[in-house]
């Protein structure tokens, strides 16, 4: 064997494991490893939400609230940073920045960071893809947008808050939420349908010894009416309710309910969500 | 509090490493760290701004300003405390250190969850039975509603076993009485009577078990979780000084907890019943007076830390103008005997 042939063996030895990933390249190609999850949808949750949203701001608020300091053993280095950061940011954009970047993490578990310019550029995470050899070490980064644009390793820093096992993307929270999220929207809607009916729910109009003419202008009518309008009808008419599902269903109970399971994945306190009676009286342990 | 805490501490840690790498690679320079600082919430912040202010790195007006409070109009506010103990109290006779801080003390713990400045009273082996009593009589409690509850109608599960439940409650409220009783005759010139309190204790017993069977009806007519007692059985609330909606707020309890509170409730008002209809008897012979004392901790709720410490003399019990524990669902604030401003707690 060859000197170069040794060292080559041996350096191939010394860096790539043996394991293979779960998701070869040869399974996506040259675009980066395909996401499972619509990051879209995700920032649609976020958004639509008010409780997830005040549990992201929360967070947000918690992690950048105090500030920061620059540590450095040398003080010239110290100063080089502060002044790099008072220059080219200003003590509020990059503040603004902090902020962006937690809320980032926090909807999507990950964020990309570009670094090819004079400050680091968030980019939208549902745009990039990251490409991995077999071995799972990173050799680049795709966006796509209206152009593809490819980026080296060290032009990207990938942030991941939950990795998971050897998946390059990250496990959101929200992601955990998406159907109690969902599930809430639809309560809400229900519930927003009640109002808009001013409290009437469904309701069977029984028309007995009724001709086909009459039942069908009744129909009509009714097709016609908006949530909330009065009837006037003339004939034999029986109009029964048909229960009560606000009741029934105890919406109220369960919109609190998933208010709870949201707050308990994000780990947000009652009482940093603004919520007093989370922590006194019935539910003390005094 | 703490869980959420350490969440963000993790946050911040990745996103430091992050801006610092990023930095790093734009100013192509090593040997830094861009470090978030620690987000503290309330309680942390007192305790670091009363070290401060004791440790003379700022003064209290600067402490009470950072905390949101209104500063002291007194130009000593302004100087750190080691200066001030360096002159001694009785040089300013207007002006007494101990009762700045202690105004800086009690502005604190009105507002939540501030606890932790308050010191917590050590609690006698009288509390601690009720304690273990309670332990037990929720145990007993939670076999009594499985049996009930499988029964179909909650009239067939009443007619089974309210009377063995009320044995087992009357068991446990009243040794919780006797503690309490035990208590003032430990330390007052009392003659130990159990009949001045039996009565409450029998109302104590009946509102248990009814509420008891109102939880089975709740289950068994299918609720997720038991619906509010249908009386409020509170001291402090009685006296209409608390608002329904804050005794019984939205997040309804559970069956297992609702029947705890049952439990905490009984044996605690027994308890401190005991104690205030025994030291209106012990009052023939010497003036005592009461003191409420609610177990500071950070779970300690805002309406215990306001009463806490309270104070009502010998004329306030004679005339029934006191409170009485328990202020809400699982409450185990208790009252202390006072004599000639010291509290009295037994060995």
């Amino acid at each position: 064997m060859s000197w170069l042939k040794k060292i080559f063996s041996k350096t191939k030895e010394k860096t790539e494991p043996k394991a293979l990933i779960s998701n070869l390249p040869g399974l996506y190609g040259y675009l980066g490893e395909a996401k499972e999850l619509d990051q879209k949808k995700l920032l649609e949750l976020a958004e639509s939400d008010p409780d997830v949203r005040t549990c992201i701001d929360a967070i947000v608020d918690a992690v950048t609230t105090n500030g920061w300091v620059i540590n450095a053993a040398d003080e010239k280095v110290a100063e080089r940073v502060k002044k790099y950061i008072a220059n080219e940011w200003g003590e509020d954009r990059f503040w603004v920045f902090l902020r962006n970047l937690t809320s980032v993490l926090i909807i999507f578990d990950e964020a990309y960071l570009d670094v090819t310019g004079n400050i680091p550029q968030i980019t939208a995470p549902w745009t990039m893809t990251v490409r991995r050899d077999n071995h799972g070490n990173v050799v680049g980064y795709v966006q796509q947008t209206a152009y593809k644009i490819e980026f080296s390793p060290e032009e990207i820093i990938h942030i991941v808050l939950h990795p998971v096992a050897d998946r390059a993307y990250g496990s959101p929270k929200l992601a955990t939420l998406r159907r109690i999220i969902e599930a809430k929207r639809e309560a809400e809607t229900f519930y927003w349908t009640v109002f808009m009916r001013k409290g009437v729910l469904s309701k069977a109009f029984i028309m007995k010894n009724v001709d086909e003419a009459t039942f069908n202008r009744v129909k009509n009518i009714l097709s016609e009416t908006r949530p909330g309008d009065d009837l006037l009808l003339s004939g034999d008419i029986d109009i029964k309710d048909l229960g009560n599902p606000v009741r029934e269903l105890e919406i109220l109970e369960m919109l609190r309910d998933f208010r709870q399971k949201i707050l308990a994945v994000f780990r947000v306190p009652p009482i940093v969500y603004g919520l007093e009676g989370g922590i006194n009286l019935e539910t003390s342990r005094n | 509090m703490v869980n959420f805490q350490q969440h963000i501490t993790s946050i911040q840690r990745v996103i430091s490493a992050s801006i610092t790498e990023a930095v790093s690679r734009i100013l192509k320079l090593t040997g830094f760290k861009v470090k978030l600082l620690e987000w503290a919430n309330p309680e942390q912040q007192i305790r670091i701004h009363s070290i401060m202010t004791q440790s003379g790195i700022e003064s209290i007006n600067e402490a009470r300003k950072a905390l949101g409070f209104q500063e002291i109009d007194n130009p000593l506010a302004d100087v750190p405390l080691p200066f001030l103990r360096l002159f001694g109290e009785n040089e300013y006779g207007l002006w007494d250190i101990q009762e700045t801080l202690n105004q800086l003390l009690t502005q604190s713990a009105r507002a939540l969850p501030e606890k932790a400045l308050l010191k917590a009273k050590d609690r006698d082996r009288h509390d601690e039975e009720v304690r273990r009593l309670e332990r037990r009589l929720n145990q007993g409690l939670q076999d009594f509603f499985r049996r009930a509850t499988k029964h179909s109608a909650v009239i067939h599960a009443r007619k089974e076993i309210e009377t063995e439940l009320r044995a087992l409650l009357s068991s446990y409220v009243y040794r919780a009485a006797l503690e309490g009783i035990e208590y003032v005759a430990s330390v007052a010139s009392y003659l130990p009577m159990l009949d001045k309190v039996k009565s409450k204790i029998e109302e104590i017993i009946n509102v248990c078990v009814n509420d008891f069977f109102h939880i089975v009806s709740d289950k068994l007519s299918g609720l997720s979780k038991p619906s509010k007692p249908a009386r409020n059985y509170f001291e402090v609330g009685k006296q209409e000084e608390v608002e329904e909606e804050d005794i019984y707020p939205w997040q309804r309890l559970d069956y297992e907890d609702r029947l705890n509170a049952l439990g905490v409730f009984a044996l605690w008002d027994a308890f401190n019943s005991a104690i205030a209809n025994s030291v209106l008897e012990a009052l023939s012979t010497d003036e005592y007076g009461l003191k409420w004392i609610a177990k500071l901790n950070e779970q300690a709720c805002p309406l215990c830390c306001e009463l806490h410490d309270t104070y009502w003399g010998p004329e306030a019990i004679r005339a029934g103008l006191y409170k009485r524990p328990p202020a809400h669902p699982n409450c185990r604030c208790r009252l202390v005997i006072v004599k000639e401003g010291k509290e009295l707690w037994a060995d």
